[in-house]
């Protein structure tokens, strides 16, 4: 995997950024795994990473036919949030958003994370009930 | 008009029946319920037959989570002001202080003045909310607080002899 750095970004930048080279590796696979992973998409490289670093699980694969986060991950629409409706699903978004706040450093790579705010509308009366329930659930109006 | 007199009849449009119906403490669907929300969470378990050998939905209804002990189910709330009206949508708590530090048990879901019995009446999800009435219950608004009563739902006409005159 590339290394990126100030003088990597720079050198590419002149080089109409047309000479990066692939994120991922073809290694031929091996004959055993501790862990098979189906999937390079968000939820796949994130499994991988965390079997790494937090369970020393490192004889790892992550297969995929196409490209890293080339499935959800890279078509959604570029928010992730954890403002939900019930506590414990809630809770399992805050943890994960603030994972997200230290990756780039971590990974060397840049996420684009970006915080900012989040505006909804509501169109109707029942858009505004379930707004108003919504944030509520989140902690009242001081997050709006 | 004039004829409806006797009855105690007279013009109304949906706002009012929006009222009527709480203090009646019929629900809206999707108002009062949720996808999470089952007819036994809102007291309508008459609704499901117990006669027919299937029909959709029927197996959501045997999971183990529809027995939990901590269902939200539907309740009536009676602020200890009767002239505040809550908001729909606001949280319920045991505890005393402001959310996010005291935990939600419920939400308020349908919350009008009723002029007939002249307070304010509210509707709400609460967990284990049936065990609970008569239970006193905190619905912070940021650094405020209202104290409510949890009564069955039904303010008006609650044994039907009305309804059934």
């Amino acid at each position: 995997m590339t290394l990126f750095s100030i003088s990597s970004l720079v050198r590419n930048a002149f080089g109409r950024n047309q000479n990066w080279q692939e994120q991922w590796s073809k290694p031929t696979p091996k004959k055993h795994y501790d862990v098979v992973i189906v999937g390079a998409g968000g939820h796949g490289l994130g499994a991988a990473y965390y079997l790494a670093k937090e369970h020393g699980i490192t004889n790892v694969v992550v297969l995929d036919k196409g490209w890293l986060g080339g499935g959800n991950t890279g078509r959604n629409t570029t928010i992730i949030r954890s403002n939900y409706l019930y506590d414990e699903s809630a809770a399992l978004y805050d943890h994960a958003l603030k994972l997200w706040e230290g990756l780039s450093q971590a990974l060397n790579y840049n996420v684009m994370f970006s915080p900012r705010g989040v505006m909804m509308l509501a169109h109707n009366v029942h858009d505004v009930q379930s707004s108003m329930r919504h944030i509520y659930a989140n902690g009242g109006r001081e997050c709006l | 008009m004039e004829a409806g007199n006797a009855f105690d009849g007279g013009v109304y449009g949906t706002e009012t029946m929006h009222v009527l119906r709480a203090e009646k403490g019929y629900i809206i669907v999707g108002q009062e319920t949720d996808g999470t929300v089952t007819p036994d969470d809102v007291g309508m378990n008459w609704i499901v037959s117990k006669n027919k050998s299937d029909f959709v939905g029927k197996r959501s209804l045997t999971r183990p989570d529809i027995d939990a002990p901590n269902r939200k189910q539907l309740v009536g709330l009676k602020t200890d002001a009767p002239n505040i009206v809550l908001e729909e949508g606001l949280q319920v708590t045991e505890a005393s202080g402001a959310l996010p530090d005291a935990k939600s048990i419920g939400y308020v879901t349908s919350a009008y003045w009723s002029e007939t019995i002249q307070r304010s009446i509210a509707l709400a999800m609460i967990e284990d909310g049936r065990n609970r009435i008569g239970k006193i219950l905190n619905v912070p608004i940021g650094a405020q607080k209202h104290t409510v009563t949890i009564v069955a739902p039904a303010f008006y006409d609650p044994t039907g002899e009305r309804l059934d005159a």
